[in-house]
């Protein structure tokens, strides 16, 4: 279902089909942040992020006018984005990261209220974020998707189909997999989700 | 229900994504079940961890820089991209403007004969339409009447020159 947001949306995308070259900025504005999030979330580079939302804009940019004003903006806008992210992780291997050690995610997870974290808790925090990446990374492309536009960018299950081009159900099982996936390779690197530290 | 039927409710019942009717009794098994409770729990968690994740900043500056690079590299062409939602009639139209002006010369031209009072010429046979036509003393057919009033003379009039060519497909191939 539309919102107000969406129907803003249609609107600028049909100023910008009349030649209003600000609707296209407004777009842009309102988006870019998110398109450069679910890019880097798959190619986990500040640049590599930076280029792939670029040529997400130039795609759209270009074609606009093949967009179909019943489905919504931002749906088509993130299709492009994690189709562009994926090709671009195929077409370069995301290295890896290091690190040794093992840390409670279930605390640092569990813990909104935390104090200000000193600076080795600040590493620690790091490197669990580096790990959760890599985890992510080691994914399929469709299962990654998923997972990036579910836990990251908080899109409902129908909105993910919507973006995918897939049904609620398709959504359902790659992130009930995805999410074993994740516990299964943060596990070998030693992390325990629910707070047992494991020795490697 | 067992366990493994409930896991594939587990996930959408920690997105908040489950039908109320169904809610209820994936909570009262969490609450008996350890596994499962765990399975939601390590969800969440992962979910809070993937959300929590660090996104370096852009600056404003490298927004703009992006912005114009993108408008260089695709300048808008509203003009062209309009154009774009019926530029698929542009063959159809030309197609159809063609065949209504063969049709139109090739009826003028018949007339023309008609009205000289002879025959059509072996021109006229070569291209499959030959004697006269019974609507000669018509007025002119409009121009939606035209290809009713052909499949007419070719039932109505036939030349054996013309009957000849109907076995030779190539012969076929080239009357219009």
């Amino acid at each position: 279902m539309r919102d107000a947001s969406d129907d803003e949306d249609i609107r600028k995308v049909e100023e910008f089909l009349r030649g209003d070259s600000k609707a296209f900025e407004f777009l842009f504005d309102k988006y870019h942040d998110k398109v450069y999030s679910i890019a880097y979330r798959f190619v986990r580079n500040r640049e590599d992020a930076l280029d792939v939302a670029q040529e997400v804009f130039l795609r759209v940019h270009l074609g606009l006018g093949s967009f179909k004003s019943g489905s919504r903006f931002f749906t088509w806008l993130y299709r492009i984005a994690v189709n562009r992210a994926i090709d671009f992780t195929r077409r370069r291997k995301v290295l890896p990261i290091s690190g040794s050690e093992s840390f409670d995610l279930e605390n640092w997870a569990e813990d909104p209220g935390r104090r200000t974290p000193s600076p080795l808790e600040v590493a620690q925090e790091r490197e669990i974020e580096e790990r959760l990446a890599e985890a992510v990374s080691r994914l399929s492309p469709k299962h990654r998707a998923v997972f990036v536009l579910h836990a990251s960018e908080n899109l409902s299950y129908k909105e993910i189909a919507e973006v995918l081009d897939c049904n609620i159900g398709t959504v359902m099982s790659r992130l009930f997999y995805a999410r074993k996936k994740l516990q299964e390779i943060l596990a070998g690197f030693g992390f325990d989700l629910l707070g047992t530290q494991k020795g490697r | 229900m067992s366990c493994k039927e409930y896991a594939w409710k587990i996930g959408p019942y920690v997105d908040g994504e489950l039908p109320s009717g169904e809610r209820n009794g994936v909570e009262a098994h969490i609450q008996r079940c350890e596994d499962c409770r765990e399975m939601a729990m390590s969800f969440r968690a992962l979910d809070r961890l993937a959300g929590g994740v660090e996104i370096p900043s852009v600056s404003g500056r490298e927004w703009a820089a992006m912005l114009e690079a993108v408008t260089a590299s695709a300048p808008a062409q509203p003009a062209l991209r309009t154009r774009r939602s019926w530029e698929w009639l542009l063959p159809v139209a030309s197609a159809a403007a063609l065949l209504l002006l063969s049709l139109f010369i090739g009826k003028t031209f018949f007339e023309g004969q008609q009205r000289a009072g002879g025959d059509v010429p072996l021109a006229g046979q070569e291209s499959g339409v030959s004697g006269r036509s019974p609507l000669a003393d018509k007025p002119g057919p409009s121009l939606q009447e035209l290809p009713e009033e052909e499949e007419l003379q070719e039932e109505s009039v036939v030349d054996p020159r013309r009957a000849d060519s109907r076995n030779d497909p190539a012969g076929q191939g080239s009357d219009f």
